[in-house]
């Protein structure tokens, strides 16, 4: 009803404010850093209450008046220390551009250019690959990460009962890798460390240096087989489609979805669309997390790596003992042990 | 409609529980004071070149002229080498001096940023992975 009285209200009213209807929509998001851009997903929608904005999926606060924007986006560094992205912008024939300032920026952030800059936002639709994954072949070979393109957005929209669970959750002990546990595919894809790809007639495998984690994507259209248990990394099929390499896995555990901890339920599946540079050497990839139990909307992550075949993957020899160690030498050995119940 | 109200209720108080939740939920900021780097110097008296983390544990003499073992910790060792700090650079019975982050409730866990070996050659446990040279 106030909806619709809104908007007749904008239609009968010339100049500033028609301009602000123009924001609803999906933006593809670029903020100008040194190293790499950052790229993100913004979402604008107008709702009885105001503008709401989306970044990556998550919640985002935004003001908007006449064509001006202000979006306020919390990232964390690469520590998981957090600052806010403070993007003043303005709208012109379907392009928003401004400025980035970041609000109680960390040092690592700011050495790497983060701390003010430009952005620019254009209408998000899918543009076709200029290098298209002709075959599976193309995509062999050993893959480093670059710095930039993902936001690192902190908040999600996560469910009550995802935000229950993560209230309780403590990282000194629950995490996973602090006990060498993986906490499989949605991480490992956007963890800073080497991977490769090898290719077979049937499937691609992955091989990532991070806690010697594996997978097996199958490319030849069949489906699991019924019984294939759940684990971290899941169960991956793959094809090609609009020169893209699009995964699906499903058969996920509970683990969590980054060093945050936010929860991913068994009953997750991730999306990941792979596509090459023009010049075949650099690999993308936007990690698309559906899980309706822990959110109301898909949280999306990015990474970049480019082509190093004279990089060695190392082993990653994982211990927990020292993790053990320090926590008898604490006292909390117990504590650990009663949180048995509640960790992924 | 009523979704998007509720879900715009579940952020604000999302955002607002943030500064809590960065303190509590990731383990690094969780664990260690960004906010209190100090140096301390000692000698090693064991190390432990694993993943996910090295860690070097170090006899430090206090104040009071007490002996107290810290654990310290670094990156995971496959980003180390990559730099060229290896197993063998750092050995038990060195003296060395570290600066680093100190933890938020025990006093005597630091995340290194920097060492300093016994012939003054610093080296930085800072991850280099967008910069890989083997």
């Amino acid at each position: 009803m106030y909806r619709k009285l809104f908007i007749l209200f904008l239609m009968a009213t010339p100049g500033a404010f028609a301009a602000e209807v123009d924001f609803a929509g999906a933006w593809r998001l670029n903020v100008v850093i040194p190293a790499e851009p950052l790229v993100g997903l913004l979402e604008l929608e107008m709702t009885d209450s105001g503008w709401i904005a989306w970044v990556e999926g998550g919640p985002t606060p935004v003001t908007i008046s006449g064509q001006q924007i202000e979006l306020l986006i919390d990232s964390r560094d690469r520590q998981g220390y957090l600052f806010q992205r403070k993007l003043t912008g303005q709208l012109d024939n379907g392009k928003m551009t401004g400025v980035m300032t970041s609000i109680d920026v960390v040092e690592t952030a700011a050495e790497f250019g983060e701390d003010r800059s430009v952005w620019t936002a254009v209408p998000y639709v899918f543009s076709a690959t200029e290098f298209p994954i002709a075959e599976p072949r193309m995509l062999k070979g050993i893959w480093v990460p670059l710095r930039g393109v993902d936001f690192r957005k902190w908040s999600t929209a996560m469910t009550p009962a995802a935000i229950e669970w993560l209230s309780g959750y403590d990282a000194r002990m629950d995490e996973p890798q602090k006990r060498c546990v993986s906490p499989g595919l949605y991480s490992a894809v956007t963890w800073s460390f080497p991977f490769e790809i090898v290719v077979d007639d049937d499937k691609i495998v992955m091989l990532y240096e991070a806690f010697n984690l594996m997978r097996r994507v199958f490319t030849d259209g069949r489906d699991d087989p019924g019984f294939y248990p759940n684990s971290s990394m899941g169960y991956s099929t793959g094809t090609f489609e609009n020169g893209e390499l699009i995964i699906e896995t499903k058969l996920l555990t509970h683990t969590i979805r980054d060093f945050n901890g936010e929860p991913i339920s068994e009953n997750a599946t991730i999306s990941e669309r792979y596509r090459l540079s023009d010049d075949g050497n650099r690999l993308s990839v936007i990690l698309t997390l559906n899980d309706r139990e822990n959110y109301d909307r898909p949280s999306i992550r990015r990474r970049v790596w480019t082509r190093q075949n004279d990089v060695v993957i190392f082993p990653f020899e994982c211990d927990p003992d020292a993790f053990f160690r320090q926590l008898y030498n604490e006292g909390r050995m117990q504590e650990y042990i009663n949180r048995t119940p509640r960790r992924p | 409609m009523q979704r998007f109200a509720i879900s715009a209720a579940i952020a604000t108080i999302g955002l607002a529980l943030l500064p809590r939740i960065v303190s509590g939920h990731h383990s690094y900021a969780a664990e260690f004071d960004r906010n209190a780097p100090m140096t301390i110097d000692g000698v090693v008296t064991e190390v432990w070149f694993r993943s996910p983390h090295v860690r070097y544990y170090i006899s430090v003499t206090d104040d009071d002229g007490n002996e107290v073992l810290w654990d310290t910790r670094g990156l995971t060792p496959t980003k180390l080498v990559r730099q060229g700090w290896m197993k063998n650079t750092i050995n038990v019975g060195d003296h060395i001096k570290l600066y680093g982050h100190i933890g938020h409730t025990n006093k005597t866990i630091m995340s290194i940023i920097d060492v300093t070996l016994p012939d003054g050659q610093v080296l930085t446990s800072r991850s280099v992975a967008y910069d890989i040279k083997n």
